[in-house]
């Protein structure tokens, strides 16, 4: 990101603000979309996202950390959006169930659809570690300044984010319980 | 998938699927919404003061005794939050007295900033620990991430040593002891820890991230008062 244009948008320059928008926006919502696992929360979440960093802009004090900064918000924009909306639950229960049977399809695909339920079951926190991890890339220390948390709080939520979809993972792998706890 | 590390491959690759472009209309409407809304302004000044030119300094101690004057003659409190932002600091009286130069916390922030600082690179350094609680993991695995735990650890036994040395100014001594005694329990946390992986009491030693979590979380409100570094 062009520090110049952070600096100018901090000056209160709303065509800055716009092309920082048009730079990072693909990212902030691919983060959101995979911290909450539905579209229409994700664009809620970045529209809010944007709209608060536009206001708070001028209290970043380092526009070299204005990365860091939006990735944060963008996070915290989930959590809010997720509380507001209620519909992490409802969405577990809603799932398709008809998951296709081991016999005529590929392992590969049932472990797509066993990873989504049991990314779903960890909480946001844990998500969010799991993503700016693995997904976005970042070490766990930057993971951790970028959320505002310790680095041992992240590489805790990231072991349980682990932990939980093995859990989750295991259990769906067992064909006896697998049927009522979906139900 | 039988391991962490498989397991952390197929969520990789998982995770690699799905939109990676923020649909249009979103970003629209944001930028509509954008075009009605006012920056927030921000009044406080900058902590890293002291590397300002010495006559701006002079100035800015000059505002703030004019500031404080006209706050006493007139009875009046700031209350402008809005405006164009200046290229110069704006001194507010309620943040005035945290950052005059010299001042011993600015001091102390900095020498906290870097012992913290030192830890977090700990962590930087002996980020590879996939695998360290999981009983199947191979010896020749077993020696890098144990050693990696181990680097930690010390780092944050380091860390709690150097914080515990540290002169706090008075008014934040107590909050200071509060936040070494966290520093100690976390270290002995972490030393623990390492005990149980040695005995490869694996659950145990993974359970204790949860105090490890725990001891970490009760200085974030220390290091938020004071604009401090996050210590591990």
């Amino acid at each position: 990101v062009d520090r110049d244009l952070v600096e100018q948008a901090r000056q209160g320059d709303r065509e800055a603000f716009a092309v920082l928008v048009h730079q990072v926006s693909d990212q902030l919502y691919a983060v959101a979309y995979r911290i909450l696992r539905d579209t229409g929360l994700a664009e809620d979440a970045l529209q809010n996202a944007l709209v608060l960093a536009w206001r708070r802009l001028p209290k970043l004090r380092d526009p070299e950390r204005f990365d860091a900064w939006i990735h944060r918000i963008v996070v915290h924009a989930c959590y809010d959006e997720s509380q507001r909306s209620r519909a992490m639950t409802t969405t577990i229960r809603v799932l398709p169930l008809d998951v296709p049977s081991r016999e005529d399809d590929t392992a590969a695909v049932v472990d797509r659809d066993e990873l989504e339920r049991a990314f779903r079951r960890l909480s946001l926190e844990q998500r969010a570690v799991f993503v700016l991890h693995h997904y976005v890339g970042l070490p766990l220390v930057e993971v951790a300044e970028t959320l505002g948390i310790p680095a041992g709080t992240a590489r805790s939520r990231l072991h349980y984010a682990i932990a939980g979809l093995r859990d989750a993972l295991t259990r769906a792998a067992e064909p006896a319980t697998r049927e009522g706890r979906l139900a | 998938m039988t391991d962490d590390r498989t397991l952390e491959r197929a969520a990789r690759s998982w995770l690699e699927e799905g939109p990676t472009r923020a649909p249009d209309r979103a970003v629209d409407a944001a930028l509509s919404r954008i075009d009605t809304t006012r920056q927030e302004r921000d009044l406080r000044i900058p902590w890293r003061i002291t590397s300002l030119n010495p006559s701006i300094k002079l100035a800015g101690a000059a505002v703030l005794v004019l500031a404080v004057a006209s706050a006493v003659i007139f009875a009046m409190r700031p209350t402008s939050n809005v405006g164009p932002p200046s290229s110069t600091p704006v001194p507010s009286p309620t943040a005035a007295p945290q950052a005059s130069a010299g001042d011993p916390l600015v001091a102390y922030r900095a020498a906290r900033n870097e012992i913290c600082t030192n830890a977090l690179m700990a962590f930087s350094d002996h980020s590879d620990l996939v695998g360290l609680y999981d009983p199947a993991t191979p010896a020749d695995r077993r020696a890098i991430v144990n050693a990696n735990a181990q680097g930690i650890a010390d780092a944050i036994a380091t860390e709690a040593r150097d914080l515990g040395l540290l002169q706090a100014p008075p008014e934040l001594a107590e909050a200071h002891t509060t936040d070494v005694a966290h520093a100690q329990s976390l270290a002995a946390i972490y030393a623990g820890q390492m005990q149980l992986l040695q005995s490869e009491r694996y659950a145990d030693a993974a359970a204790q991230e949860v105090a490890a979590e725990s001891a970490s979380n009760l200085r974030k409100p220390f290091e938020t008062q004071y604009d401090l570094f996050t210590c591990p």
